[in-house]
């Protein structure tokens, strides 16, 4: 006999002896049917649940469709037992449980066992279904809710470059605990059309996805069409990843991962969020918050300080730099050969470049040496030539034993305060010509610590400093990097 | 070495020997081995390219040995008093530091050191700068960085006003009245590090007399200037052009002196954007070679440093 014969024989003879009175319907634990259909092939029917969500072949709502549905599916037709759910025993969604029902629920328990497995609603959502039921992502046959199942997907977002990659310092990720912050997270210049680069295209900041579900497709939605995705760093021509409705389609991933860089291609300054979600569902696997950058710090070194990696722990100025970096900031470091006594240079065209072409309104600027005499001439220019820039303030400066610098051997003490600076730190000592040759910095007006900053060789820790130590101070690195973070927004 | 020569090595030597005892025997071996007192070296022929410093050992010890100066006033002595060996007015004494410098650039003391033996020495700023011009010729390149780095701390650069080259307009009146040409490695020097004020220098140091021939230049120049200070102070857009500029441009490149040519080629180095068609190429094959080397050399460099947007 048919198989198919065979269940619906033995559902007719439930539902006749029902209808007879003469036959109780079986309650008991039910004949897999795999193992009641064994002496035949089973066919496929259709055993997709009716209305909605609701499942009308599971007729005890056991989440099982097997033999323990007869008697509660015949109860509901014969009896006018109350069913299980709402839709129990309806399979033609007709709002009664008849005869028309009986073919489709003999098609519904014919058809092959489903598997269930983690079906991934949110990306901290989980529940065990079958793939039918699953309303989300479903992790396959087996797969369990286990711990951050569902957050399978992840973007990192990294530091910003420096002309043709990271130098003078090295790759940073963004941390996880800082990637959705809108002070310390991923920070991005404003690149708008006309921006020029003198250093090459280095305003994009690059993003990582990588996913533990390879098999399933990922998209990212943005929140602020500024954002723009590129497959290369340098927009080749063609490598822009497009936005529908500011959502990508399926990520071209290879063996889970891929890189893409993420622009802000807007003249003005904004916060975006880029949510990685499964093409197939709208949940956020990963989030991370861009800003655009509103400040620039730069860092100069003293004499024979160049910057390098990994960072000379004696060039105290650039370790403050790094650090700065890693907090959020873009930071630009530079021999202080780059500014001319008057000003001008590379460094000046960088800090023009950012207030002109990327919107940025707040400067920082502290050195160390020749670097903090070259502080001052840039300073100086910048406020000279303020007319031709744009408006922008100069909003943290430091000297750390400032040497003018109208050359390699100028030795004057540069006591003169940075002209404009909103807030200027200053450490200095006063050495002798056994030990740095007389290369002093020097108090300066208005400067903290009050009032004309600190001659370190009055505190315990920084007694009998040399010209050639005082920038390698913990005391006096924290004291620079803790005042330019809290003054300057990212 | 001539007998002159020796006779005056060997007074240095002494007087060296006197001030420092316990390093005669630096000056004892520098007599020994005979060593060339002449401090810069301009061989005939191709002056301009074989300026050379030989380094005179015992100054080369005695500048060293500064750093062991027993206190402040010692040093200042002992520097004050190298500067004043002999009778060049501090000549060698500065040559021989500007050795020392470049010999030990990699020690970061070292610029300490000569910036610190150069104020003690009470040499004047002209005695300094008439000392080092010359080696802007020199044949080591990092004594000619280290020049044009010295050079630009006596040029006194600032924000609000120009570099003053007021030393080199003197250098430059010297030549033109001894009947010699102007020194060509101070005029680009002046010219690379601010073309209009090494300009206007030029018109003086080249001591024209005729308002005619005058007026032309410094027109051309206020016209450039005008351009460039509208740009600076944001009353044109940064990277504003001006058909007048051009037209002055195209006019001072083809003036019958060359360094009113080289104006021009330096200018278009940094603002190539104001210059009339052919013209950067016309430099280029100029029948002065100072003025085509000039151009050549900055083609160059833009094609081995191309701008990247």
């Amino acid at each position: 006999m048919h198989p198919m014969n065979r269940l619906a024989w033995l559902v007719l003879l439930a539902v006749g002896a029902a209808a007879t009175g003469g036959a109780d319907p079986p309650t008991d634990a039910p004949l897999p049917i795999a193992e009641f259909l064994s002496k035949g092939p089973t066919e496929s029917a259709d055993g997709q649940p009716r209305g909605g969500d609701c499942n009308a072949c599971d007729a005890n709502c056991d989440s099982l469709h097997d033999l323990a549905d007869v008697a509660p599916f015949v109860a509901i037709m014969i009896d006018g037992a109350p069913g299980c759910s709402p839709c129990a025993g309806d399979l033609d969604a007709s709002n009664s449980v008849d005869g028309g029902d009986v073919q489709l629920f003999v098609d519904c328990l014919l058809a092959p066992p489903v598997s269930t497995g983690a079906c991934c609603l949110g990306a901290g959502d989980c529940i065990v279904t079958a793939e039918m039921d699953c309303a989300g992502v479903w992790l396959g046959a087996e797969s369990e809710c286990s711990a951050a199942a569902c957050a399978f997907g992840q973007l990192t977002a990294f530091r910003p470059q420096h002309g043709t990659g990271y130098f003078p310092f090295t790759r940073t990720e963004v941390s996880e605990a800082d990637e959705e912050s809108a002070a310390t997270g991923p920070g991005i210049r404003v690149n708008h059309p006309g921006d020029t680069d003198p250093a090459g295209e280095d305003d994009l900041i690059e993003l990582r996805i990588n996913t533990t579900q390879v098999g399933i497709p990922l998209a990212i939605r943005r929140t602020h069409p500024a954002l723009r995705l590129w497959s290369t760093r340098t927009k080749l021509a063609g490598s822009e990843v497009s936005f529908v409705n500011d959502r990508t389609s399926d990520l071209a991933l290879n063996a889970g991962s891929a890189t893409l860089w993420v622009e802000w291609a807007a003249a003005a300054h904004g916060e975006s969020d880029l949510l990685l979600e499964p093409s197939a569902a709208s949940f956020t696997l990963d989030a991370v918050r861009f800003h655009s950058f509103r400040s620039i710090v730069t860092a100069l070194g003293g004499e024979g300080q160049v910057p390098s990696i990994p960072v000379d722990a004696n060039n105290g100025t650039f370790v403050v730099a790094i650090a700065l970096y890693q907090r959020g900031f873009d930071v630009h470091q530079f021999d202080e050969d780059n500014v001319s006594a008057d000003g001008s240079g590379a460094v000046y065209n960088e800090i023009v470049t950012a207030i002109r072409d990327r919107l940025v309104g707040e400067v920082s600027i502290f050195g160390y040496s020749h670097g903090g005499g070259s502080t001052h001439d840039l300073s100086e220019r910048l406020d000279n030539d303020r007319a031709g820039i744009g408006a922008f303030e100069i909003a943290a400066t430091s000297y750390v034993d400032a040497v003018e610098n109208d050359s390699d051997i100028d030795m004057q003490q540069e006591l003169r305060r940075p002209p404009s600076t909103g807030y200027h730190a200053n450490h200095f000592q006063i050495g002798d010509l056994f030990e740095d040759l007389l290369l002093d910095g020097g108090p300066v007006s208005n400067s903290e610590p009050p009032p004309t900053g600190l001659n370190v060789e009055t505190t315990p820790w920084g007694a009998g400093s040399t010209h050639f130590q005082v920038d390698d101070f913990l005391n006096v690195r924290n004291f620079i990097e803790s005042n330019i973070a809290t003054r300057v927004t990212p | 070495m001539s007998k002159t020569t020796l006779t005056m090595t060997t007074v240095v030597a002494r007087q060296i020997a006197a001030l420092f005892g316990r390093w005669g025997f630096a000056v004892l071996a520098f007599v020994i081995l005979g060593a060339e007192a002449s401090p810069a070296v301009a061989e005939d022929g191709e002056a301009a390219k074989q300026v050379r410093i030989n380094p005179l050992m015992n100054y080369q010890s005695a500048i060293a040995n500064l750093k062991s100066a027993s206190d402040t006033e010692s040093f200042d002595r002992q520097a004050k008093d190298l500067a004043r060996l002999g009778a060049d007015q501090g000549l060698t004494f500065v040559e021989q530091l500007l050795h020392y410098h470049a010999q030990n650039q990699g020690d970061p003391a070292t610029s300490g050191l000569v910036g610190r033996a150069l104020e003690s020495s009470r040499l004047s700023k002209v005695q300094i700068v008439r000392a080092v011009v010359t080696h802007l010729e020199n044949v080591d390149p990092i004594v000619v960085s280290l020049t044009r780095d010295w050079l630009r701390g006596y040029e006194d650069h600032s924000v609000t006003r120009p570099p003053d080259f007021s030393i080199y307009r003197d250098l430059i009146e010297e030549a033109v009245r001894a009947g010699r040409d102007a020194p060509t490695a101070l005029v680009r020097h002046m010219y690379q590090s601010d073309p209009g004020t090494a300009f206007l220098t030029m018109i003086r140091g080249m001591q024209l007399r005729d308002p005619g021939e005058i007026k032309p230049l410094l027109w051309g120049e206020h016209v450039v200037a005008e351009l460039l200070w509208k740009r600076r102070y944001g009353f044109v857009e940064s990277r504003a052009v001006d058909p007048a500029v051009t037209a002055e441009l195209e006019k001072l490149s083809r003036h019958s002196e060359w360094w009113v040519r080289l104006y021009v080629v330096e200018c278009l180095n940094r603002h190539p954007e104001l210059a009339a068609h052919g013209m950067r190429d016309r430099l280029t094959t100029d029948r002065d070679e100072r003025v085509r080397d000039a151009a050549r050399e900055a083609v160059e460099s833009k094609s081995a440093n191309p701008a990247r947007d």
